[in-house]
């Protein structure tokens, strides 16, 4: 009998308790997949977005809320005649819920603004000028309304017609609905105010550059911020929020497990006292006892890691089909995340398998052939 | 199975680390969170509801499981809430065959409610007080629900606490005096005292339970004040559930007078 046939042995001898051994860890497991992978997702989508729109510095008033606070349109032009700055351009994002949609993205955009530039028409047209009342959908957000050229969308007490369908480059382009900026504030009742200011900067500007523009922007708009866009993720507290709530709830999943590998190990060193006994009296030395516990609770990792992996990608699939998510949900299902997933698993296994490794490693060669 | 007595007496010593430091620390908590009484309580959701005017977006559905019936609709509503008066207008922007749909309803400290409907194609008359007792739109929420403020009636009590989810919140029981005109004999709040959000309201008439509204999101409106966004409202024996989802508030709005009359009634736009 090989050392690997002894751990597999003692794992497949309670087959009932190592399965839900292994269901309690690949929930855990799955619960980190979906809950991180969701908020990895979210944040490469954002990021992805201002990538496709080739974005350098975001002008916002962030308060609690969902959406930025509006502020006066002005600000652009003030921004505009700061040394350092390329290109500006205006935005005023809401998020509504549409007609039988859940809660989307509506972006009114300054007609002629570099952002336009970026959506490819796939169907239709873009809006003719800044003035026509209509509108264009990313291509999910036509699935999600059900809609397609010709067909009108109400957007508060307006109906405007949708003359465009377009691929945005990017999940949250995709899902928004898109219209001039003068006709949403109008719609809006937000006459002469955005709540974001998109600014390029002139190509190859070194990193100092940007922050000094950052802070001649604080100074005219003290009560807004201006990021780098490359940073908007990072700082941003709702992503620090959604980060920690989600790591935090994968934790809590990961100690459940923790604790039923723990319990598991422990069950199966009390119960293999004599066979740990006689493997002592035989020569076994203790490290080899607390190698093999530890290779059983770590081979229980891994199992429950792959297990875990592969529900948490499903469910992902799933919650991906739900009507009222989809089109809002791109998750991170990359290598780095699932092996990392992986990695917790086993190293969970291992953890857990340290106590009941340590106990079996303490056993008497006598008293445990005589128990 | 044998345990080691030295590893069992090490565990008590440890569980009763762990449980005292549990205490102090809970001690602690209470000691820097002193409750508020019933009559500050209600006072201070009474002020947070006199917001002033401002515009809302909310969606409302309503579901009656065993008749296989749902209605969506997307609402406008403006509001004027002062001490003086509370005043509501709710409008049907969606779906376009009842786009225009929408009532004015009105109350003043000390009197009864009043109200208006407007009904498509072009049908104005006054509500009746048998009428305002019943559902909005088909739903499970009346217009007297609307407009009353029972945080600001007299009689006050905090009756006890209880979580909902994982939010320890305060029951805080209003009882009407005769000049509040209302409906109900009781309303039990069950309030989040550090966000000053009920999270959950049970309307009763007699002992007898007659609406329950949960609250099933919080978010903060556009003034940083956390706000029901979601709630949830059912009626005992009642098949039906409506559920309301807020999309977006907009405090400071300017209003005429006109916009709360019964033809004001018949103009749908967005305030600005």
């Amino acid at each position: 009998m090989t050392f690997l046939t002894i751990v597999l042995r003692s794992l497949t001898q309670r087959p009932v308790r190592t399965g839900l051994t292994l269901v309690g860890i690949s929930i855990g497991i799955a619960a980190v997949v979906a809950l991180v992978g969701m908020a990895w997702g979210y944040e490469k989508g954002i990021t992805k977005q201002l990538d496709v729109m080739n974005i350098d510095v975001v002008v916002s008033n962030m308060s609690g809320g969902i959406m930025p606070k509006v502020f006066d349109q002005s600000l652009q032009g003030e921004i505009a005649k700061l040394p350092r700055v390329a290109e500006v351009t205006s935005t005023l994002m809401q998020m509504l819920s549409v007609e039988d949609a859940p809660i989307m993205m509506i972006s009114g955009r300054e007609w002629g603004g570099f952002v336009w530039s970026m959506l490819k028409v796939v169907e239709g047209r873009l809006p003719k000028d800044g003035s026509e009342k209509v509108v264009v959908l990313g291509h999910l957000a036509a699935e999600v309304l059900k809609k397609k050229v010709g067909d009108t969308v109400q957007i508060e007490t307006s109906e405007l017609p949708v003359v465009g369908i377009v691929d945005g480059q990017a999940m949250v382009e995709n899902g928004t609905i898109f219209l001039s900026l003068e006709v949403m504030q109008e719609v809006t009742g937000n006459q002469g105010k955005v709540n974001f200011v998109d600014i390029r900067v002139p190509p190859n500007s070194p990193r100092s550059e940007i922050d000094l523009l950052c802070k001649d922007i604080k100074q005219i708009f003290p009560a807004g911020r201006a990021t780098i866009a490359k940073e908007v993720v990072g700082t941003s507290q709702g992503f620090r929020v959604a980060r920690a709530m989600s790591w935090s709830t994968a934790i809590l999943a990961i100690i459940v497990g923790v604790l039923g590998v723990m319990n598991t190990m422990l069950m199966t060193v009390f119960e293999r006292t004599n066979e740990i006994g006689i493997l002592l009296a035989v020569g076994w030395k203790r490290r080899r006892i607390v190698y093999m516990v530890l290779c059983e609770s770590a081979l229980l990792g891994l199992l429950g890691g792959l297990t875990g992996v592969a529900l948490g990608v499903l469910g992902l699939k799933i919650l991906q089909t739900v009507p009222s998510i989809r089109g809002m949900l791109e998750p991170d299902l990359s290598p780095p995340l699932l092996l990392t997933s992986v990695a917790i698993a086993i190293v969970v296994g291992v953890i857990s398998g340290l106590y009941p490794a340590w106990r079996s490693s303490r056993l008497s060669p006598a008293l445990a052939m005589r128990s | 199975m044998k345990r080691n007595p030295s590893f069992n007496s090490r565990s008590k010593i440890w569980l009763r680390a762990i449980l005292l430091g549990a205490t102090v620390f809970s001690v602690q908590l209470r000691a820097e969170d002193p409750a508020p009484t019933a009559a500050a309580m209600a006072a201070s959701l009474s002020a947070r509801l006199q917001d002033g005017s401002a515009v809302v977006r909310l969606k409302l559905d309503v579901r009656q499981p065993t008749a296989g019936g749902a209605t969506a609709l997307q609402l406008q509503i403006k509001s004027r809430r002062t001490k003086a008066a509370t005043e509501l207008v709710y409008q049907v922007l969606w779906p376009k065959e009842r786009k225009g749909e929408s009532f004015l309803v009105r109350k003043t400290p000390g009197n009864a409610a009043t109200g208006s409907i407007f009904l498509l194609p072009d049908t104005l008359r006054p509500l009746t007080a048998a009428q305002l007792k019943e559902g909005i739109f088909g739903s499970d929420l009346s217009y007297e629900d609307l407009v009353e403020n029972f945080y600001a009636w007299e009689h006050q009590t905090l009756v006890g606490t209880e979580s909902i989810g994982r939010v320890a919140c305060q029951i805080l029981e209003s009882k009407p005096s005769k000049g509040d005109h209302s409906g109900y004999t009781s309303v039990r709040s069950w309030i989040d005292p550090k966000k000053m959000v009920p999270m959950r309201i049970e309307k009763f008439v007699g002992a007898q339970m007659a609406r329950r509204l949960e609250t099933t999101r919080v978010a903060e409106d556009d003034t940083d004040k956390p706000v029901p966004a979601s709630l949830s409202v059912q009626r005992p024996g009642k098949d039906s559930v409506t559920e309301l989802e807020g999309s977006k508030s907009r405090h400071g709005v300017i209003f005429t007078d006109a916009d709360f009359t019964p033809e004001g009634l018949k103009t749908l736009t967005t305030p600005k």
